[in-house]
Formats: structure tokens, C-alpha cells, sequence
């Protein structure tokens, strides 16, 4: 059966009332983070650079060997990033009358509550798992780098030398080694400490203590309790953190909250189009079928009918022809026996 | 961009507009004129371009004029020094902008006494400013500007580099043996009735008492006093005898940073003498005695005196005793700051509890103090101070001590109780040993180094009397002793949820290392092997 063209129209208003109702739907309420969740506490006045997060972060994640050893501190005169073979960096900053000396912060995947490379990624690639880690999922991921533009603190890469099955890579949390029990590999390595492992509730409460036991030390802020909505990586700092290139313009509002009005637009297209449409199609057939199966039934109905009235028709006139019959036989027979009276008497005579 | 140019430009575009209609060269020559138009308007505002600002110590930013309501124009930022030697070098003095006063000091108002009115004293800057610079101009010499723009300037040509400059008490012990311990010269006091001064020997106090940051009825504020009486009589001094020597005239003499780094600074010069106590026992006021639980607190004034700049690290307001506004309640007068608030509050850089926190931060100190809870004391620090007498008994008492040493038993606080053959030399930390071999600590030497460190502090020396406490900077949160637990007895597992705040035992020993480390400034160990070696590879 083919589409008439006012159907086809019909079809297109009710899917416009029905991305209507999708984007009141998507409403963003605040995501505190997922209950119990883990992350990781940084507390730069405690990190002595030695590089330790990195090596044992290379070594779990079996990343290839960095050009220059893990022991080389010379690495840290210059600024790096992340990159597709270092999930996790080390940079020094001159913070000047903030601290006695200078000043570390490790980089890495701040594992957002609410992450913006996931709000990006239109195949769902990215999930925020309730453990805290935001897990990457490769065999979905069709290479399209919108969660590296997204992210506000630079930290996915591509691995572009890889020509046939490149990966966007970033920090997994040591997701694997959470599930067997053990620590995040540059947690287990830090001999300072300096990174805290636990709940994140936990952290935020052992950051609190630590800058009301030592208001001279630190800045009275964690970064990323609030920052973007939240992250499960935070940290406290002697100096202000623009002081160590981290961003403060990013506000306290998560990634998909922002995009959320121009993103709902994504999952209508890709989501709910071709649920819609196929709905209404289906609707269609079933009710062709709801027809074709009535009028079935009206004819096989009629037919009966038609078959009982013609049996009954059939039945009454051979009622009549018998009834008909056996009047005449008995007319017949009286005919008859009244001839036979009639003949008995003439021989009589 | 000026207000003017903002103004212009709507009309700028209507006048383009209108000329769009004629010939392209009418319009051509139509922009360049407005361009140029625009220029001329701009720069006659005074909109220069940046340029960089020049250092000085000297600047003076005229704003007398604000009395009046507030400026029309950006405050002229004015180089006095350059100012004083051009009318030096004319031959001329400093009477050419300041009058004189019947003293012979100088009013500090330019040309005139007082503010008489608005456009009065506006166009006594305008024309005699002008003038001067105009005439010198004539006269070929350097001169300054003559347009409303380049005094008026809302980015200054000049950056102050003007440093804020004290009397300590080195500088006045020179004053003093100049003026033959004439303290009359500055010191004085304020008869209401009779509207003069006048000078009580003994009951001297800081010029700030009175004179305070903004001026007040009769009371100029500081900066006026201290500039009409310290340049009036540096003035004087040098007119009566040139050969004499005396203090600067100059802004830079006394507020630029490298000629105050060459002032003649006296070591240990003797005590003021202003009735004061050598020793005190601290206490609640007299009436209040009876209230007062603690026991009071000897007080060694005069060794407190030997250290301090100046009175006025302690008393903030007046030379008063500390209990005659602080009470035990406190008072209108204490601003409701009580004796015990005054005495202990830790964020005050008066009272005795903060100002000796602070003294924690220094690098010999920070090693221990700069891991230890911060603005916290232990309940066992107050009879360190609470040595004295009980407060009921303290009039009777008060006469009789003399030394903070007849409260402290002479005992020497700068070495241990313990036999220094007992102080294990080094320990040897192995219970991590993993990837490296043991930590080799020198425990003695440490101890040793600590040790002469107090030894060099008055204040350390008293505070550390208590028995071993040196031993409690690393061996913390557990009892005194000459056999304190060990480290992995509390510190375990990291991150245990049930102890949020402990570390774990590999955060510990590396905190507690490298922490006061990085607090005394001890730039070793570089690197791991600096204080383990590696375990040498298995299987060789």
C-alpha cells in the first residue's frame, strides 16, 4: 500500500508535537553525582614531583615507553599535556610568594559528575559509571573527536599515528583495577599521598579538614566540587589555581545542562524520528489490517447468512412441497377410496 | 576612546552619509578632514597614548581640591624631588609654592593657608603652575607641561615607587642622642581648655595615638604631623648650622627603598626609658582579681622590649597596661575585646599567642610547627605562660619577683633530659623495603640540629622547656617518652574509610620526611636513592 500524500503530512505534524514533548521532557535536573561514588583528592602542597603517578600509569595501562624515563625530572621544565600515550602529566608552576618552592599539579581526566564528552558523543560512548570513572567504550566510538572539543579541561586525545582502529584515550579511573580490589595505579604510587583515594564525600570532608587545620596553606576552595557541575577528581591548592593553568572561568554549571536545549535535538533525530515514524506506520498497517480483517469477516458473515436464509428457505419449501405431498397423496387416497365406494356400489346395484 | 570622540561619531556617519550623495572626491577629502578633526579634538583633550610610566618615590597626587566635591578631571600625579631641585637649581627655596609658618615650618598647601573657595584655589594652580613652567620654558630649561591634557592625566606618567618609612627604635635612639634626649621636640600633649601643647616627662606615647589616618577638628593626621615636623625641623636644623648633620628634606630621602636600605641602623640600642616595667606579672585588673581562675603570667618586659620594633607591636593604641581596656569581660573602650581575646587571639599581630604562632613559621621553626594543626594550642601550653602567682595573691607578690627565672626552675632547656646514648644515632627504615633498600636516617644528627636551633631562640628556649617536647615534632599524637611507639603502630592501610585523616604508613614516613624538608628550605634528597638506595636487580 502506498503512502498518500496527506497522510504523509499528517505524519509530520504529529512528529512535531512529539519532539515538543521530548524537549519539555529533558528538563535538566542537578546531578549531585551518583551516591557512594569514588575519586581522587590532589592535594598539590603535598606533591614533590617525582613523577611516580606517571610511570605506574604508563606501566597498568601498558602505554609505550615515554621517550625520556620517569626518573628524568627534567621533563618537567616544560609544560605537557596529555596525549595518547600518557593518560596522566606532571607540570611544574612558579606560583612566586604562594609557596616556598615550586609548585606540582598532576593532569589528568577529571571525571566529571556530569561529563561533557559524553554529551557530546552522539553514540553514547562515553558513560559515567556510578562507581565515578568515565568509561570509554572504543567499539562504538566512530572517531568523530567531538568529546575532545568538548571537554573544558583539554584532557581526551586521539591516537592518530593508529590508521585502522584509532581510540580516543584518556584516564579510565583504573576501572579495571577498582573492580579487582585494587587502588588507581598513580593513587598506590604517590609516596606523599598527595593523591587520596575514597568516596567522594569522603575527600571533600578530608579536604575541608585539612585547609580548617591549615588555613595558611591552602586556598579555602576545592576545585571541582562544584566546578562544571562536579567532578570526581578535586583539588586543594596553596596557590590560586589560575596560578597553575587551571581554569576558574568555567562556573559552576555542568556540560550538559549547557548544550542540553541544542543536544535534545540529537537523540529527536536519531532517537525519536524513527520511532515515531515506525509507530505511525505500524498504527497504519495494523489498522489495514483491522480492515481487511472486518471485511472478511462481514462477507464470511453474509455468506452465512445468506447460506442459513437460503437453508431455511430450502427447508421451508420442503415443508411445503412435503406438506403439499402429503396432502395430495391424501387427497388421492380419499379420491380413491371414494371412487372404490363409488364402484363397490354399482356392483351392489 | 573620549566621551568627545563617542559623541562625534553618530555625527561623523550622518555627515558621511549625506556626502555618499556627491562626488567621490567630496567624500574622500570630507573622511580625511573628520579624521583630522577627530585628532586634534582627542589630543586637545588630553588623550595621549600610553607611554610607560616612570618610577619615582616622590609623587605627590594633588587632590586638594576634592574638599570642594569631586574633580572635573583626572588628579595631577606631581614629582615633588624634581619639583624641590628645579627651584634648588633657580636659586630659589622652597618658599616659591609653600608659605611659611611663625615657627619656620611650612604650610604643606601650595601657595596658600587655607581653602578659601573652589575657583579661588583652581586658579591658583592653573595660573602659577602654568606661569612657572611657561617662564623656565623661555628660559630654556627643562620645564614641565602647559596643557590642561598633560597634567591632567587619567594614565599618571609616573608609577609610585614610594615606600612606607617608621621610626624604629634605632632611629630613635639616634634622634634622641642628637636632640640630647630632648623628647619635648616631638612628644607632646593636648590642653583642650587652653588649645595648646604641652609636655608631661614620663608620659610620652606614639604620635598615632593621636594623630590617626585622616584628620580630625585640631588633630591633623599622621601624615601631616609627620611631614611638617620631621622635614620643619631637618629644615631648621640645617639652617641654623650647615655643617650639622640631619635628616633628609627630600620625598626618596626617607621613602625611596634604596636610600632607606642605606640608613645607619643602630645594633641593640638601649632601653627607652619611659617608667616602664622590666618584669610584669600579667593579670586581670585589680577589681577583678577575685574573678580571675588562672594563674598570672610573668612577664618579661623589658626582654620583650630588646626584640620588638617599637611599642606599638603590642600596644596597639596607647601606652597603657594591656588591663586597663581589656577586662576580664571586656570594655566600651576595648571595642569589647576581652583580656583573654587580646592575649590569646591568633590571627592578632598584637596579642601574645599570635604574635608567637607567627614565630613558628620562621624556617627553624616550620620543620615541626609547620606540619602541626595550625591555630590550635594544646591544652598543656597554658601553664607555660600561667607560671605565676595565683591572681588573689598577686599584689602581694608583685614587688617580689624580679627575673621570668625565679618562675622557671634553672634547669638548661636547650639539651634533653635523656643520656645522649640513648637517642638512637640512626634508624634504619625498612619496613616499607619494596623496590629499595632501607631508609637511612640520621636520627642523632637531626635531633642535634633541632637542638641548636632552639638553643639560638630566647623565645624557643622557654617554650621548649617542657620536658623533651623537641622529640614530639616527628613522634607525634602519642605520650612523651624516651620510647615512643612506632610509626607503622598507628599508621597502616591508606585510606581507611573509618579514619579519614590518618595517612596511610607510605604517606606518613614521605610527609613527614619531605614535609619538613621542604619547610627548613633543605633542598636534599634530590631523588629516591638519595635516602634509599636501590635494591640491586634480582637474578645477577
Amino acid at each position: 500500500m502506498s503512502t498518500s500524500r496527506r497522510k504523509f503530512l499528517q505524519w509530520m505534524v504529529a512528529a512535531g508535537a512529539g519532539s515538543t514533548v521530548v524537549k519539555s521532557a529533558s528538563a535538566h535536573e542537578h546531578f549531585k553525582g551518583y551516591p557512594d561514588s569514588y575519586g581522587v583528592l590532589h592535594d598539590t602542597t603535598l606533591c614533590i614531583g617525582c613523577r611516580s603517578c606517571e610511570k605506574a600509569c604508563n606501566e597498568v595501562n601498558d602505554l609505550p615507553a615515554p621517550d625520556k624515563p620517569f626518573d628524568d625530572t627534567s621533563v618537567l621544565e616544560t609544560k605537557r599535556r596529555t596525549d595518547a600515550k600518557s593518560y596522566t602529566v606532571v607540570n611544574k608552576y612558579d606560583v612566586g610568594e604562594y609557596a616556598k618552592g615550586p609548585v606540582f599539579r598532576k593532569f589528568q581526566c577529571n571525571h566529571c559528575l556530569e561529563p561533557a564528552c559524553a554529551s557530546a558523543c552522539f553514540v553514547g560512548a562515553f558513560t559515567k559509571t556510578p562507581e565515578g570513572a568515565v568509561s570509554y567504550d572504543a567499539s562504538v566510538c566512530v572517531g568523530c573527536r567531538y568529546c575532545i572539543i568538548a571537554c573544558p579541561f583539554d584532557v581526551p586525545t586521539y591516537e592518530y599515528d593508529e590508521a585502522l582502529t584509532p581510540r580516543v584515550m584518556k584516564c579510565t579511573l583504573c576501572e579495571p583495577r577498582l573492580k579487582e580490589g585494587k587502588l588507581p595505579g598513580c593513587v598506590e604510587a604517590c609516596p606523599m599521598e598527595a593523591l587520596t583515594f575514597g568516596k567522594r564525600e569522603d575527600l571533600i570532608t578530608i579536604a575541608r579538614e585539612r585547609i580548617r587545620k591549615y588555613p595558611n596553606r591552602y586556598i579555602d576552595h576545592i576545585y571541582g566540587e562544584h566546578e562544571m557541575g562536579g567532578t570526581s577528581w578535586m583539588y586543594i591548592t596553596g596557590a590560586p589555581f589560575e596560578k597553575l593553568d587551571m581554569r576558574t572561568d568555567l562556573g559552576v554549571t555542568p556540560a550538559p545542562e549547557l548544550t542540553s536545549g541544542a543536544l535534545s535535538l540529537v537523540p529527536m533525530v536519531i532517537g525519536v524520528w524513527p520511532v515515531l515514524l515506525g509507530g505511525l506506520y505500524v498504527i497504519s498497517k495494523r489498522k489495514e489490517r483491522m480492515a481487511h480483517d472486518e471485511k472478511t469477516s462481514a462477507v464470511k458473515e453474509a455468506i452465512d447468512q445468506t447460506q442459513a436464509d437460503a437453508d431455511a428457505k430450502l427447508k421451508a419449501a420442503m415443508e411445503k412441497a412435503r406438506k403439499e405431498k402429503e396432502t395430495a397423496v391424501e387427497k388421492a387416497v380419499t379420491k380413491a377410496l371414494a371412487d372404490a365406494e363409488k364402484e363397490r356400489g354399482k356392483e351392489d346395484k | 576612546m573620549s566621551p568627545m570622540s563617542l559623541n562625534r561619531k553618530p555625527a561623523t556617519m550622518r555627515a558621511m552619509v549625506s556626502m555618499m550623495k556627491r562626488q567621490k572626491t567630496n567624500i574622500i577629502l570630507g573622511i580625511i578632514g573628520l579624521m583630522g578633526l577627530s585628532v586634534v579634538l582627542m589630543t586637545g583633550c588630553g588623550q595621549t597614548e600610553a607611554v610607560e610610566q616612570m618610577p619615582r618615590p616622590d609623587l605627590v597626587t594633588i587632590d586638594g581640591m576634592t574638599v570642594f566635591g569631586p574633580l572635573e578631571r583626572p588628579a595631577v600625579t606631581f614629582p615633588h624631588d624634581l619639583h624641590t631641585q628645579a627651584v634648588r637649581d633657580q636659586g630659589k627655596d622652597c618658599g616659591l609654592c609653600h608659605q611659611n609658618r611663625e615657627d619656620g615650618t611650612l604650610y604643606d598647601m601650595f601657595m596658600r593657608t587655607e581653602n578659601i573657595d573652589e575657583k579661588t584655589v583652581m586658579d591658583l594652580y592653573h595660573d602659577k603652575c602654568i606661569a612657572c613652567h611657561q617662564e623656565t620654558a623661555d628660559a630654556k630649561r627643562p620645564s614641565g607641561p602647559i596643557t590642561c591634557g598633560d597634567c591632567h592625566r587619567r594614565e599618571p606618567m609616573y608609577l609610585s615607587t614610594r615606600m612606607p618609612f617608621g621610626m624604629d627604635k634605632s632611629l630613635h635612639y639616634r634622634h634622641l642622642k642628637a636632640t640630647d634626649n630632648k623628647c619635648e621636640l616631638c612628644h607632646h600633649q593636648y590642653d583642650e581648655a587652653a588649645d595648646s601643647l604641652f609636655y608631661v616627662k614620663g608620659a610620652e606615647s606614639s604620635c598615632r595615638d593621636c594623630h590617626t589616618a585622616e584628620s580630625k577638628d585640631n588633630q591633623p593626621s599622621l601624615r601631616l604631623v609627620v611631614h611638617r615636623s620631621c622635614i620643619g625641623c631637618h629644615r631648621k636644623t640645617i639652617t641654623v648650622d650647615a655643617t650639622r648633620a640631619t635628616g633628609p628634606e627630600s620625598c626618596s630621602g626617607c621613602h625611596d627603598a634604596a636610600r632607606q636600605a642605606h640608613i645607619e641602623v643602630v645594633k641593640d640600642p638601649p632601653r627607652l626609658d619611659r617608667n616602664q616595667p622590666v618584669f610584669v606579672l600579667l593579670s586581670a585588673p585589680v577589681d577583678e582579681l577575685t574573678l580571675s581562675k588562672l594563674p598570672t603570667v610573668p612577664f618579661p618586659h623589658a626582654e620583650h622590649e630588646r626584640v620588638m620594633d617599637n611599642c606599638r607591636v603590642c600596644h596597639h593604641q596607647t601606652l597603657k597596661k594591656c588591663n586597663d581596656c581589656h577586662t576580664l569581660a571586656g570594655t566600651e573602650q576595648s571595642g569589647g575585646v576581652t583580656l583573654q581575646q587580646a592575649m590569646h587571639g591568633m590571627s592578632s599581630d598584637h596579642s601574645c599567642v599570635g604574635c608567637h604562632d607567627h614565630e613558628k613559621f620562621t624556617i627553624q621553626c616550620a620543620g615541626c610547627h609547620g606540619l602541626m594543626e595550625q591555630g590550635r594550642l594544646s591544652e598543656h601550653a597554658c601553664t607555660i605562660c600561667h607560671a605565676g602567682p595565683e591572681p588573689i595573691r598577686v599584689e602581694a607578690m608583685r614587688s617580689r619577683y624580679r627575673s621570668l627565672d625565679e618562675f622557671k626552675p634553672a634547669i638548661s632547656k636547650t639539651r634533653l633530659s635523656y643520656d645522649r646514648g640513648d637517642i638512637p644515632d640512626t634508624v634504619y627504615i625498612d619496613v616499607l623495603s619494596e623496590k629499595y633498600q632501607a631508609a637511612v636516617m640520621p636520627h642523632r644528627e637531626i635531633i642535634d640540629a633541632l637542638m641548636k636551633h632552639i638553643s639560638e631562640s630566647d623565645v624557643a628556649i622557654h617554650f621548649h622547656g617542657h620536658e623533651d617536647v623537641v622529640c614530639q615534632g616527628c613522634h607525634h599524637h602519642s605520650p612523651v617518652g624516651q620510647k615512643p611507639p612506632l610509626c607503622e603502630n598507628c599508621h597502616g592501610e591508606p585510606f581507611n574509610e573509618t579514619d579519614l585523616f590518618k595517612p596511610g604508613l607510605f604517606g606518613a614516613y614521605h610527609r613527614q620526611c619531605l614535609g619538613c624538608h621542604q619547610q627548613m628550605e633543605i633542598t636534599k634528597p634530590s631523588d629516591c636513592v638519595g635516602c634509599h638506595a636501590e635494591k640491586p636487580a634480582t637474578g645477577s
